[in-house]
């Protein structure tokens, strides 16, 4: 689905990205971890055909960047960092917009913009401007503007930094259906539970290289680290916020309806 | 060939929520027509009146030209003011990325930016 050879990006004298190679097959999740400028940005923008790499190759569905990148960005479902949205339009009429540039017909995207706003808990938003959103509201709409054409590759750039814990497990949820469906999934993120929750394979970055790329058994062998010895057993404090919100879904619903 | 046409459709979309977005800006829209109408009237009645007060005629002919070139010219700025608001606007905006990262090819995409930006097809699009 995705593979990346020795992809490099400067930007001036600075070298942002380095020798990355990475392959995530269909149904598949990488998550890239690392400090702020590692390069998981750069390295998803230019897996996404947004930047063009100084060196190396990006290939998805067998498709070369460089030779088709409009080809291989109708396959990706890019999601930034920073939302991006025409704060001026109302969330349908801005779902509908990129739904008509990725050429789904008509009927199709309204469906599937009536399911993902019911997913994702903004139906009675529909029509409210965009630039009246919260943070949170505005990276929900993020997503499902980066998967309404149900890419065959999805790169989200910290794709649950802005949600509340209840809606970054709806977000999981929904990544993690994608991923059933077939799509193969490129996270950034620096929620070490993101990455536990979602990731086959995970990438450690650091100053532009791959540290280490495999899967959590790979790397805590890699990482040299020992057993624990403590196990806790108490719920952590994500546990029971989440337990409380599930116990009383039917206060939110009747404040919504 | 439906490959180009549906690229040429495309970019119109782009066009179209660019120039609705632009003329949603109230603020934008009375300061052009303010402009519009404030400037080659006022150019126009200060030639009247310098003529009718005696003004020179080689002055008032030169003025006259001055008042001609506004008439043109306010016009004509306000695709410069669509062009910034269109480039630099959605880079600030971050919105650029998210527009990169859709098939839609740049060269098109630019293309659609150029024609929204010409005064006749802006009006034309309004129209529609």
């Amino acid at each position: 689905m995705l593979e990346v050879e020795g992809l490099a990006k400067r930007y001036g004298d600075v070298l942002a990205l380095q020798d990355l190679t990475v392959s995530v097959e269909a149904g598949q999740c990488l998550v890239l971890l690392g400090r702020n400028g590692a390069g998981k940005t750069t390295a998803l923008r230019c897996m996404a055909g947004v930047l063009l790499p100084s060196g190396g190759m990006v290939k998805v569905d067998g498709i070369d960047a460089a030779d088709d990148p409009a080809a291989v960005r109708a396959r990706v479902g890019l999601m930034p960092e920073i939302p991006g949205l025409y704060e001026r339009m109302s969330v349908r009429a801005y779902l509908d917009h990129f739904g008509a540039i990725y050429d789904i017909e008509p009927e199709t995207r309204r469906s599937r913009i009536d399911e993902l706003l019911e997913v994702f808990e903004l139906t009675d938003a529909g029509d409210r401007w965009l630039g009246t959103f919260s943070k949170g509201m505005r990276q929900k709409v993020a997503l499902i503007r980066a998967t309404l054409h149900r890419p065959r590759l999805v790169l989200a750039d910290e794709p649950t930094s802005a949600l509340d814990p209840d809606s970054a497990r709806r977000a999981w949820i929904y990544l993690k259906d994608l991923q059933r469906k077939g799509s193969a999934l490129v996270i950034c993120t620096h929620s070490m539970e993101e990455a536990e929750h979602l990731a086959g394979d995970i990438g450690i970055m650091s100053a532009g290289r791959a540290l280490a790329i495999g899967n959590l058994v790979e790397l805590r062998r890699r990482s040299g680290l020992k057993m624990r010895q403590e196990v806790r057993e108490l719920p952590t404090l994500q546990d029971i916020y989440l337990a409380i919100v599930d116990n009383h879904r039917d206060l939110a619903e009747v404040r919504t309806a | 060939m439906i490959w180009p046409k549906l690229e040429r459709r495309k970019a119109a979309l782009v066009a179209v929520r660019d120039l609705r977005d632009a003329v949603s800006e109230l603020r934008l829209i009375l300061a052009m027509v303010g402009l519009t109408l404030a400037i080659p009237i006022g150019a126009g009645s200060g030639v009247r009146a310098l003529a009718a007060f005696g003004g020179g005629t080689a002055v008032v002919d030169r003025l006259s030209l001055v008042g001609a070139f506004f008439v043109v010219f306010i016009p004509a700025s306000f695709s410069l003011v669509l062009a910034l608001e269109s480039f630099v606007g959605e880079r600030e905006r971050t919105t650029l990325e998210v527009l990169l990262s859709t098939p839609l090819r740049e060269r098109r995409s630019m293309r659609a930016r150029w024609w929204r930006c010409s005064p006749s097809r802006s009006r034309s699009v309004t129209a529609a």
